[in-house]
């Protein structure tokens, strides 16, 4: 009771005019840029850190907020349209998202994210609200053998709910771990592959990757289209029937949970909540064959897991003062400029602050529902444009995204080049979005196996005498062994079903 | 707009022109930082670069280039028109590890650049250990360390900065082996202190501070005496005095820039360090306060650079060749 007091009271304070303004402008321009590839949060927070000297803490903490879960709901918009993921999480979202676009149904597609995303945050919110400094304590338990443990379930745990064509799924995620060793290596600093190119120093970027294997690839592909052609005239609906609510409703429910519990875990990446939903949803769905071709569920879960795991993912930062990612590091320096260090007492000594940001998020979720559902009608009108006008714009956007990841024109070429491996990839029928996992969990997985194996001093066995670690593991194992144990079950239907028919 | 204000406007618009020719600056300056927005690097360069637009009445702009471990942002600047409107801020020892690693490499300190100042130890570096552990001086973790040599797991930050290479100056010291466990950075190594995965951790002062203050982590060390936590006593007092390496932030300026512009540059840098309210914020802050503008200083700061860094190989310092 005591804690939605203390809500409702942030609510409040995020109500006054100013508070109001600066958290629409946040919301907005964290819109803005989630809808623009390569931009991202961390970018538009940098371009405005010398306001932190000028603009009053709260209002100016509610802005930086702001934009980070805008983006958020913005990032799908161009993954549905045109097949470009806004931001690295919204990847997952082209397989069906796009798919429904080039069926006509854009409009459901853009909907059920949006909508998807405000149940998912406000879900997340209240158990940041509720449950943030428990879990920040339980955050801390997991150590580099812990992550390993995890890593290793997770890629099992996908693996295993995947469908379709698994050795070339298997062989892509191979390709994108190979491709994340590239730069320092992580652990000894030894560069790796670079080939004494300063740019590949850092390693091959995420957000150039996604932009190539998807957007550019996306016209490489279209480039056989008549001239004045257009993408899609035929436009059904603008928000999800009722029939798309019924199939979207557990997804959404699953994906602020999935989301929640993921982000809430220091140094996991959103991509993997919703990859993770997205395999959930597909092993559930009584019609997995659907996923990939337009299935709503596919976009309902991880676009809301997306926005639930950006707002768990404040817990290590809120409540102990760890930054766990460029964002986080951002908001924490922008904090550090106000002279508000953010550590284990920050909700005690600055209760005013953190209700307040939280407060916060509740309006400029509904804020962001109310500015993008009128949104939509706007979007769906860019699919009107003819070929010869739409495509030289996406690559466009694409070089320019790219280049501002980081200013480096290191970035394009990747772009470009990803472009060029991903029309062939597409041509012979292989996925990127596994390369894209793989490139997201290679590192985590190699970081936290040598690490683990450092504190060991090269025993595998830690392992396995680490509780949570060995539950993981212990988990891993029974869910490569579930086949074997099940196989006489499922022969029996297979045997029950023909007899069937 | 009626046309007077029109007619003042386009007055103002001519009136601008000549500026181009009026003296050093007439024009925004670019600052290029060679660090991460958000970070203890970026934040101190942001608070001076502000006082510094005062003082020289013209937007000084931080721009971030962290790329390739500063190397890019250090390219760019050391090729940059020779005019003062474009100077690099970093770490002295990130341009000098990287140096003293591959002299013939890019953007080298003595042979592209011109010091225009100096901030002298601008932050102190920290040894924890869990408030609740045996070790509270460096005595203690010889002690054991010399009884069970590899037990203690130290987490330290990427390889080639401090928090990883002071590590490596305690152990030649002492004599005595820890395991290094290499992380991302304070926050990381702090995470892993307070889960109890490591025994020691190396982080920033002001990153430990709220920690050490709610009593979950003790303070063991100190490389240079801390603003924000003068109690902990320096590696120096404990005997190892060897463990120091003193970090201090540089302003620069490409090789050829004319002397009176470096000149304008470091006398505004010190004229803005002396505003009481910017030493204040930058105190409450934990950064430390000793500006050095003068060039044979400056020249001095550099070579004791290169000599700290020669002890460590390039694969210590991340710049090992492939």
């Amino acid at each position: 009771m005591d804690t939605l007091n203390l809500l409702l009271q942030g609510v409040l304070t995020a109500a006054s005019p100013e508070n109001l303004f600066y958290g629409f402008a946040g919301v907005l321009l964290g819109t803005l840029v989630g809808v623009l590839p390569g931009l991202g949060p961390a970018g538009a927070i940098a371009l405005l850190l010398p306001l932190a000297l000028h603009a009053p803490p709260l209002a100016y903490m509610i802005m930086l907020f702001g934009i980070t879960y805008g983006a958020q709901y913005g990032g799908s918009t161009t993954s549905i349209l045109v097949n470009i993921p806004g931001e690295a999480s919204s990847v997952i979202t082209c397989l069906d998202g796009y798919a429904m676009a080039r069926q006509g149904r854009a409009g459901p597609a853009l909907g059920i994210a949006a909508f998807g995303s405000f149940i998912g945050g406000m879900i997340a919110l209240v158990g940041l609200a509720f449950l943030a400094p428990a879990l920040a304590e339980f955050g801390l338990h997991f150590g580099p053998p812990e992550y390993a443990a995890l890593m290793l379930f997770g890629l099992t745990a996908l693996v295993y709910l995947a469908h379709g064509p698994m050795d070339k799924a298997l062989l892509m995620a191979l390709v994108g771990a190979l491709l994340a060793s590239v730069g320092l290596d992580p652990v000894s600093g030894a560069p790796r592959f670079t080939f004494n190119f300063l740019v590949l120093r850092d390693g091959i970027g995420l957000t150039p990757v996604v932009i190539g294997l998807f957007g550019v690839s996306e016209v490489l592909l279209n480039l056989d289209a008549k001239a004045g052609e257009v993408f899609q005239d035929k436009v059904r609906g603008l928000l999800p029937s009722a029939q798309d609510w019924k199939e979207s409703a557990a997804p959404i429910a699953r994906g602020s949970l999935l989301g929640f519990l993921i982000g809430a875990i220091p140094g996991l990446n959103v991509v993997i909540a919703t990859f993770a939903s997205y395999a959930l949803e597909k092993k559930l769905s009584k019609h997995p064959e659907r996923f990939g071709q337009g299935a709503i569920a596919g976009v309902a879960g991880p676009e809301t897991a997306n926005n639930a795991a950006s707002c768990s993912g404040w817990i290590p930062l809120l409540s102990l003062g760890l930054p766990t990612g460029s964002v986080t590091s951002l908001i924490f320096g922008a904090l550090m400029m106000h002279g508000l260090a953010p550590g284990p007492l920050f909700i005690q000594n600055s209760p005013q602050l953190f209700w307040g940001i939280l407060g916060s998020m509740v309006l400029g979720n509904a804020m962001l529902l109310i500015l993008n559902l009128p949104l939509i009608g706007l979007w769906i009108k860019v699919l009107r444009l003819p070929y010869f006008y739409l495509f030289p714009l996406i690559i466009l956007f694409s070089i320019i995204g790219g280049y501002t990841v980081s200013g480096n024109i290191g970035d394009v070429v990747i772009v470009i080049l990803f472009g060029l491996i991903g029309y062939g990839m597409r041509k012979f029928a292989y996925e990127p979005a596994p390369l894209v996992l793989g490139l997201v969990i290679g590192p985590l997985l190699e970081t936290a196996i040598r690490r683990s194996l450092i504190m060991s001093h090269g025993s595998a066995m830690i392992f396995l005498n680490r509780p949570i670690a060995a539950l993981f593991v212990a988990l891993a194992l029974l869910m490569l062994a579930s086949p074997l144990l099940l196989r006489r079950r499922l022969g029996r239907e297979i045997v029950d079903k023909l007899e069937e028919s | 707009m009626s046309i007077k204000a029109f007619t003042i406007a386009l007055a103002l618009l001519v009136s601008a022109a000549p500026l181009a020719a009026q003296p050093y600056p007439n024009k925004p300056i670019e600052l290029v930082v060679t660090s991460n927005p958000g970070g203890g690097v970026d934040l101190l360069f942001r608070l001076l670069a502000e006082e510094m637009s005062k003082t020289l009445k013209t937007q000084v702009n931080v721009a971030n280039q962290a790329a390739a471990s500063g190397a890019i942002g250090a390219e760019k600047v050391a090729a940059a028109k020779k005019d003062g409107y474009t100077v690099l801020g970093s770490l002295l020892g990130q341009i000098a590890t990287m140096n003293v690693a591959n002299p013939k490499g890019p953007a080298h300190l003595q042979h592209h650049f011109q010091p225009v100042a100096a901030l002298y130890g601008y932050a102190a570096v920290i040894l924890l250990s869990r408030a609740d552990s045996e070790f509270k001086s460096v005595k203690d973790i010889v002690a054991l360390a010399q009884k069970k040599p590899g037990e203690i797991i130290a987490g330290v930050g990427p390889t080639g900065t401090s928090l990883t290479l002071e590590i490596e100056l305690l152990k030649r010291a002492a004599k005595i082996n820890l395991t290094s466990l290499p992380l991302a950075g304070s926050a990381q190594t702090i995470a892993n202190l307070l889960g109890g995965h490591v025994q020691l951790a190396m982080a920033s002062d002001v990153a430990a501070l709220p920690h050490i203050k709610s009593g979950k982590l003790r303070g063991v060390a100190v490389d240079v005496t801390s603003v924000s936590l003068p109690e902990v006593p320096t590696f120096a007092k404990q005997g190892y005095p060897q463990v120091n390496l003193l970090a201090h932030l540089v302003f620069l300026a490409p090789k050829g820039t004319p002397a009176s512009v470096v000149k304008t540059l470091a006398d505004s840098i010190k004229k803005s360090l002396q505003e009481p309210k910017l030493q204040e914020n930058l105190k409450s802050r934990g950064y430390n306060v000793d500006p050095r503008t003068a060039t044979a200083d400056l020249d001095k700061l550099v070579q004791d650079e290169f000599y700290k860094y020669n002890r460590f190989g390039a694969d210590e310092l991340g710049w090992k060749a492939q």
